[in-house]
């Protein structure tokens, strides 16, 4: 970890040199004006930025664990496999994502328990992860769907970021996380100044009033120990409204199941890993035609218990990081925020 | 709008205390602006929650083969519903295809003004946060906190009430006449029309262009009364009929499939367009279909519980002109 976190200062009208100066060695994503900010795309000048977006459509998960991922080729009559450029490592280029939603870097922690721990290591997610930094973009005007600081984030989380920027009156407030977010900016290091006082405290007061915009809504601690009713009366209400589609899912920047197939036509196949979700009747069923989660009041407890009970016992942490993106989206207003509070309101 | 919502609360009040129904399914307000929630409510819970506006946007039709699950049982007491017009299509077509039985159903139709279409409204706000919304009859107010916008409804109507020829239920128990957008149904539809005029190749490259956003999330499917298969084509496994990855011929080939399922039974609810999260429009290509239907068969989907849908039967004149023989 970084011995001393740096506070810096940029001036906005150097943002375009300090742009050029990181993409001499990084390629940038980030929420882009072309395409509406549905998600990371590939930034060549520094004006295609949406800086006023709330936060994109689909999360920054896709950037590391994609919706369909080719593990390895094969040809079954040659006997032969052929592996991926993931694989050969020939993807070496270096990113940064910039503009990344505190929420969403936060995310990519969580993440990292689950593809980027020790055993197993998932090879796939662990080189984009390694080949990438994450700058992170404090909200200084949180959504009203915004619920981060329930769950233990907050508009100016640090937790997954290599660098934070938070938007001051004419410049940018920068502070290094991490040592890999202080190389990140080396190269841009004299169009950079250190924080005066005056700075630091234009940006505490500015996040002041960002923290005070979010409602705390529920208790993401209390709520753990609620669950471990796994057969509350609860569950055979909450789910009658849902569609069972898997919106909620494959927006969520935390939710990460999968499923593995063999694509083959004729003797070239592909095995592919695609995004798989709880809520889909398909995900449970056995071969023998068993399902052990029958009805959508099975898969949405699943859904539930997953980020809130079973995630803060295995990983220590709640897989939700507020961002909002399943109260937006959901075509039957399924609120999750709604649905936490009916949970702790039960007796 | 008040005054409906109230006959609508005492209707299904009376319903419970009748002891004629156990379980009712209309809508109440929403957590975010601008959006209704389904809600589903027995005898204990507060039957004033139930709420009647511009933006009862879903199908409360699609629930109904999930709870009544056997078409052929007779169930001790009638689900009740809440039908706006195309709700009550979508019944017909579930009762004609003998997924559920009439008699298990007690429908409160409601004629319907058009749901307003929330992300017209959402794309004029500039991502300005809404404090509250006010309806009347012809316009929505939405206050922001530095002032307020007004929204002439018909202005803002979801394609699909647009052009509703059949704004008034097909069936129910009980109506509640309210105000009808009075409008003049056009058939072929105007958007599609445009559509259909287009040379091949264009019509493939916006067909194209727009499924290429899918995730595959399958939320077109799950919102639509229609596609109530107990396991569908997109995810059978024995014989699997397309990948599970979001290739383009993949989509291309899902969304196909699912709107040729529709032909003949689409009843151009719009459900499906308001469910996608990537803003597919969805309407353009089901309701082209709607429109063949109407015109080479004279046949509306969800009107009448007698006539047969027309992929169902045959007639002499049928027009066969795209029938070729075999060489």
């Amino acid at each position: 970890m970084l011995k001393e976190k740096r506070n810096l200062m940029l001036y906005k009208q150097d943002f375009e040199k300090f742009f050029r100066l990181l993409s001499e060695t990084f390629t940038i994503f980030g929420p882009s004006k072309t395409d509406g900010s549905r998600s990371f795309t590939k930034i060549d000048a520094s004006d295609e930025i949406a800086f006023d977006y709330e936060n994109t459509k689909m999360s920054l998960k896709e950037f590391f664990f994609p919706q369909t991922e080719t593990l390895f080729f094969f040809d079954t009559e040659k006997n032969e496999v052929k592996q991926t450029d993931v694989e050969t490592n020939k993807h070496d280029k270096q990113n940064i994502l910039f503009g990344v939603r505190p929420c969403d870097a936060m995310s990519i922690s969580f993440l990292d328990k689950v593809f980027n721990a020790n055993n197993p290591q998932d090879l796939y997610y662990t080189r984009r992860r390694k080949s990438t930094r994450i700058v992170s973009f404090a909200c200084t005007n949180p959504a009203s769907t915004c619920f981060c600081t329930s769950v233990g984030c907050g508009p100016d989380s640090e937790t997954g970021a290599d660098i934070i920027f938070f938007e001051l009156n004419g410049r940018y407030f920068i502070k290094t996380v991490t040592p890999e977010g202080e190389k990140t900016i080396k190269s841009a290091e004299k169009l950079l100044n250190p924080a005066t006082k005056n700075d630091i405290e234009e940006k505490v007061h500015l996040m002041k009033t960002a923290n005070s915009n979010l409602k705390k809504i529920f208790d993401s601690g209390n709520l753990q120990k609620k669950l471990d009713n796994f057969n509350a009366p609860y569950w055979g209400k909450l789910h009658r409204k849902c569609l069972g589609c898997g919106i909620c899912t494959y927006l969520c920047p935390t939710c990460h199941c999968f499923d593995i197939t063999d694509e083959v036509i004729k003797s070239n196949g592909r095995r592919i890993r695609t995004w798989d979700s709880c809520m889909f009747s398909l995900f449970t069923l056995h071969a023998s035609g068993h399902n052990p989660r029958p009805t959508q009041k099975e898969r949405m407890r699943q859904r539930i218990m997953h980020k809130f009970n079973y995630a803060p016992k295995y990983y220590g942490k709640t897989f939700c990081v507020g961002c909002g993106r399943c109260v937006i989206y959901c075509p039957v207003n399924m609120d999750i925020r709604d649905v936490m509070k009916e949970i702790m309101e039960e007796r | 709008m008040r005054q409906i919502e109230y006959e609508i609360i005492n209707t299904v009040e009376k319903l419970f205390a009748d002891k004629k129904i156990d379980i009712f399914i209309g809508y109440k307000k929403g957590t975010l602006s601008l959006q209704t929630s389904p809600y589903f409510l027995s005898e204990q819970d507060d039957v004033r929650k139930l709420v009647w506006n511009s933006f009862c946007s879903n199908n409360l039709a699609v629930f109904i083969p999930r709870i009544i699950p056997n078409s052929k049982s007779k169930e001790s007491k009638p689900v009740g519903i809440l039908c706006k017009g195309c709700d009550s299509r979508s019944l017909v077509g579930l009762i004609k295809e003998k997924q559920i039985n009439r008699d298990n159903l007690f429908i409160i139709g409601i004629s319907c003004p058009g749901i307003v279409d929330r992300r017209k409204i959402l794309s004029r706000l500039d991502g300005k946060e809404i404090i509250g919304i006010d309806e009347d009859a012809d316009s929505i107010v939405v206050k922001l906190k530095d002032g307020e916008k007004r929204f002439e409804k018909e202005e803002y109507l979801c394609e699909s009430c647009l052009n509703c020829a059949h704004p008034t239920p097909s069936i129910y128990d009980v109506l509640i006449r309210g105000a009808v957008y009075s409008l003049q149904a056009i058939t072929p539809d105007p958007i599609t029309k445009d559509f259909s005029s287009k040379p091949r190749e264009e019509r493939w490259k916006i067909f194209e262009t727009e499924v290429s956003k899918c995730i595959r999330c399958y939320a077109c499917r799950d919102a639509c009364p229609n596609c109530y298969c107990k396991e569908c084509f997109a995810e059978q496994t024995k014989p699997q009929w397309l990948g599970v990855s979001k290739g383009l011929s993949e989509v291309i080939f899902y969304h196909i499939v699912r709107i040729l399922h529709q032909a003949g039974r689409c009843v151009d609810c719009g459900a499906c367009v308001r469910a996608c999260p990537m803003d597919i429009n969805l309407r353009l290509f089901t309701r082209v279909m709607v429109d063949e239907v109407k015109e080479r068969f004279g046949y509306e989907p969800g009107i009448s519980l007698k006539d047969t849908p027309p992929l169902a039967t045959f007639s002499a004149d049928d027009k066969q002109e795209f029938m070729t023989e075999p060489e």
